[in-house]
């Protein structure tokens, strides 16, 4: 005795249209998906932090702040560039970016500088001058031996930076009324810092929330460029690739119809199998709407990819149960059309299980244990496979029996003549 | 010789999988392999002036270089800013597309600033390939009319070639030469750029050779005067620019082709940037990834006993050939490449499952081992033809429709997103159409003849094991 799947047909129909028509419900409610960062004007920081911190770390403060959809790039050191879905912020927030660099430039005095602290000059007892050298930057921080400019030792000079870890130890940078140069540690004696001023900071917004927030949990930070950008991916796009996937989905229902030509009514493979397909993404896309809705999971390139993915998945698995019914209606052409695709359902479940199983497997592992940066795009993969497995059994060979044997009629007819024979 | 005739061809599958494993041995394994073991460190390969030393990949897995560029709008400039800043990352983009680097992303930035990601570029190349103008001039010895028609640079020698059409004056730039220009070599072998006009710059080149013929013309890009020719004919159609390095030549016809920028450019910063994805991220994606593998292998073997393990050989040499070809073409891998794939590590597993379910079935029904894999394997092989032959036509198109054309009526249509996913996928189904398939036959073959092949209950498990000899099964 063998499994009678075509006989159940009516139930996966069923079981189908239910589902796809809540998918369809589920995406008619706006708001349909939460897009993602690419495909949104947004906002855009260069922040270097004083201490050193993590990626992770940052993320992690982001995310608290209500950001997790942020994008984190270490640039170098602790400097990230961070982009965000558009902040609101007044006019007149944004901090332009730094001017061209010159390769090889150096930063050297006297410039118009922010006096950060004052010192006296010259170790304790220490009389004359003091000499104020360069300080090579190329080849990490060593005090040169140029000298620059004098202190008077025991006078009080300005400090404009303060270098803390330079060759074993902390260097100053003087500025006297007609010089500016370096000078080690040992030179100096009783540094004091200037106040910090509590100037107030001007309300910018999300922008000041964000950084608020960002010193409490990391430490300071500078703010190199704060700036708005535009969308990465346009939507024109995404609506030529939606363009691009749908000519494709045409040429797979003409190779279909192509490679089945030697069966009669060889159209109605390819038509089916897109049916499945179609089945396969409203699907898919109704279970990413609820996401969306439900746990603000957003829509990004990966989610594209991932769709991608299931498209290709679905039309593999479907066309491989139709060639085992393109054989056993090649090997007993007399026998019911409907008995030979039950034999080739029964013939190919365990290879379509076993194949989803070996797919499902690997991205079921990444998804408990791998980043979550990435959970999205194997979410999606995820559903559209199982969706892409059943719909390969229940919908694309099932189809081509209804079709067969006319099933639509008999619903349209169902009044007039109720006692229809079943099936063979 | 008939031991050379059954071992050869499992020889060969086993040298080009050391072979493939040496070309892709990461250069910094701890980033792939198990930590806390001394891997040693990759070289990639290098043949002549061909070297590949790391897998190419993108911003989300790598990052890359980041500029931030600044466009000059001029005090004068009318039209709309909006639209000039549009059409300057449309040439950009074509530019980093043609130069062979896949996955940049360009958005604007604040009101007239652009930032450009680029994955796998020195910041020296970025800003050489992206900073330019690339305003191509047709210049001629400066004359009496110099100020009029412009000075092409600050030397005073040289004055902007123009030619008159209809009664109007044209400059002759870059403007005027067909997007098609290519890398050409004269018969000593050095590098230049051949380049066709259309509309009326083939006129006024014409009118240019002809009334300096044996004169020195001279073409400048932007500012810099790229080479100075000898007009020996009237020519009207084509003409080349030499006296350029390989690589330089390669880089001008890009940005000949992706046009001029309509504005001026200044890089603003360039730094390197990591991974859009996350370093940690990344890193847990490959370990889960692996660990994901290893639980297919699992299953293949539990489930399918001594095919399974044939099936995992197979899969590794698979993995082993995919990889080493990405490295090679190169292929820029970003997530979406990877997400290929995976789908087409499914589809190399799938056809495995197809010719073992197929194999039973002709174990079942009592015919012997080597009948089996022949069987097995030719009654398998439509639907594999079919379902890849599908999957590589969906590749074609979107890689095609992905690399843009022009519309009439519609304007430019592009979606390089799905690229990169298309070329993947192909390489992925071209290669399991060989290796998975043939690397699986070969390596049953091998078994022909030895005591696994009576082994039915390795195969089946239903089926009775040995003593009972063969034939015994229904």
């Amino acid at each position: 005795m063998t499994l009678d799947l075509v006989g159940t047909r009516k139930w996966s129909f069923l079981f189908s249209g239910i589902t796809a028509l809540v998918a369809v419900v589920v995406l008619a409610i706006p708001p349909m998906f939460r897009p993602g960062i690419e495909f949104t004007a947004g906002s855009t920081a260069l922040i270097r932090f004083t201490e050193p911190v993590t990626a992770e770390r940052l993320q992690a403060a982001y995310a608290d702040l209500g950001h997790g959809e942020a994008r984190i790039q270490q640039t170098s050191g602790s400097e990230f560039l961070i982009r965000t879905r558009e902040l609101q912020v007044p006019p007149g927030s944004f901090t332009e970016p730094a001017a061209p660099i010159t390769a090889g430039q150096v930063p050297t005095g006297p410039a118009p500088v922010e006096v950060v602290g004052t010192l006296q000059a010259g170790s304790a007892g220490a009389t004359g001058t003091i000499d104020l050298v360069d300080l090579d930057r190329t080849a990490g921080c060593k005090l040169g031996t140029q000298k620059l400019g004098t202190a008077a030792a025991g006078a009080r000079v300005d400090v404009a930076e303060v270098i803390a870890n330079c060759d074993g130890a902390a260097v100053y940078r003087v500025v006297t009324s007609d010089a500016s140069g370096y000078v080690a540690a040992k030179d100096i004696r009783d540094f004091q810092a200037k106040p910090k001023e509590a100037a107030p900071e001007p309300d910018r917004g999300e922008r000041t929330v964000i950084e608020k927030g960002l010193r409490e949990r990391l430490g300071t930070f500078e703010v190199r460029e704060f700036s708005s950008v535009s969308a990465t991916v346009s939507r024109v796009t995404v609506r030529n690739t939606a363009i691009a996937v749908a000519v494709a989905t045409l040429f797979i229902m003409v190779y279909i119809a192509f490679a089945f030509a030697s069966l009669p009514r060889p159209m109605r493979y390819g038509a089916c199998a897109v049916v499945a397909l179609l089945h396969d993404v409203v699907i898919t896309l109704g279970m990413f709407s609820l996401f969306s809705k439900l746990f603000h999971v957003e829509v990004n390139l990966m989610f594209v990819t991932g769709l991608l993915t299931v498209i290709g998945f679905s039309v593999h698995d479907t066309i491989v149960v139709y060639d085992r019914i393109r054989e056993n209606v090649r090997q007993s052409p007399q026998a019911p059309f409907a008995s030979n695709v039950n034999a080739a359902l029964v013939q190919t479940i365990a290879r379509s299980i076993n194949t989803s199983t070996t797919v499902l497997l690997t991205v079921a592992t990444m998804l408990l244990l791998g980043g979550t940066t990435i959970a999205s795009f194997l979410l999606v993969i995820f559903v559209g496979v199982a969706a892409g497995t059943y719909s390969s059994i229940g919908i694309a060979s099932q189809l081509l029996v209804a079709w067969e044997e006319g099933d639509l009629e008999r619903l349209a007819f169902w009044r007039r003549t109720p006692a229809e024979q079943p099936a063979g | 010789m008939r031991r050379v005739r059954r071992f050869l061809p499992v020889t060969l599958v086993a040298l080009l999988a050391v072979a493939c494993l040496y070309i892709i041995w990461p250069s910094v394994p701890r980033d792939f392999l198990p930590t806390g073991i001394p891997w040693p460190a990759g070289k990639g390969i290098k043949i002549g002036s061909f070297e590949r030393r790391t897998l190419r990949l993108g911003l989300d897995l790598q990052g890359g270089t980041r500029l931030l560029l600044r466009a000059e709008v001029p005090e004068d400039f009318q039209g709309n800013i909006d639209d000039a800043l549009e059409g300057t990352i449309r040439v950009l983009r074509k530019r980093v597309d043609a130069s062979g680097v896949a996955e940049a992303e360009i958005s604007r930035q604040g009101d007239k600033n652009l930032t450009v990601q680029l994955p796998g570029l020195t910041p020296e190349r970025a800003r050489s390939l992206l900073g330019r103008t690339a305003q191509l001039r047709f210049c001629e010895p400066a004359g009496a009319n110099a100020a009029d028609v412009g000075l092409c640079d600050e030397s005073g020698q040289w004055q902007q070639a123009t030619g008159d059409v209809d009664g109007q004056r044209i400059a002759l730039t870059g403007r005027f030469l067909k997007s098609n220009a290519f890398v050409q070599f004269d018969q000593a072998g050095r590098p230049g750029v051949g380049f066709e006009f259309q509309d009326n710059g083939g006129e006024v080149f014409r009118q240019v050779t002809s009334r300096r013929i044996g004169q020195q013309i001279a073409i400048f890009l932007d500012n810099e005067q790229l080479s100075a020719p000898v007009v020996q004919a009237v020519i009207s159609d084509r003409g080349s620019i030499t006296g350029l390095t390989l690589e330089r030549a390669q880089e001008l016809v890009v940005q000949l082709n992706a046009g001029a920028l309509p504005l001026q450019l200044t890089v603003l910063q360039e730094q390197n940037v990591d991974a859009t994805l996350g370093k940690d991220s990344v890193h847990r994606s490959v370990l889960a990834g692996q660990i994901g593998l290893l639980l297919v292998a699992l299953f293949m073997i539990l489930y399918y006993r001594f095919p399974g393990v044939i099936a995992t050989l197979a899969l590794m040499v698979y993995t082993l050939i995919s990889i080493a070809l990405f490295k090679l073409i190169p292929v820029t891998l970003t997530l979406a490449g990877i997400g290929a794939f995976v789908l087409s590590i499914g589809m190399a597993v799938d056809a495995n499952i197809l010719i073992f379910e197929r194999m039973k079935e002709e174990l079942r029904a009592g015919r012997s081992y080597a009948a089996s894999i022949d069987a097995g394997f030719s009654r398998a092989w439509p639907s594999i033809r079919d379902s890849n032959v599908s999957t590589l036509i969906t590749c074609g198109v979107l890689y095609v429709l992905g690399g843009g054309f022009e519309l009439p009526f519609l304007g430019t249509f592009d979606a390089p997103l799905v690229q990169g996913f298309a070329f993947t996928l192909a390489v992925g189904v071209a290669v399991s159409m060989f290796s998975a398939i043939r690397v699986t036959q070969i390596l049953l073959h091998l078994f022909v003849g030895t005591g696994i092949s009576r082994r039915h209950d390795w195969f089946v498990p239903e089926a009775a094991p040995p003593p009972a000899p063969e034939g015994a099964r229904p």
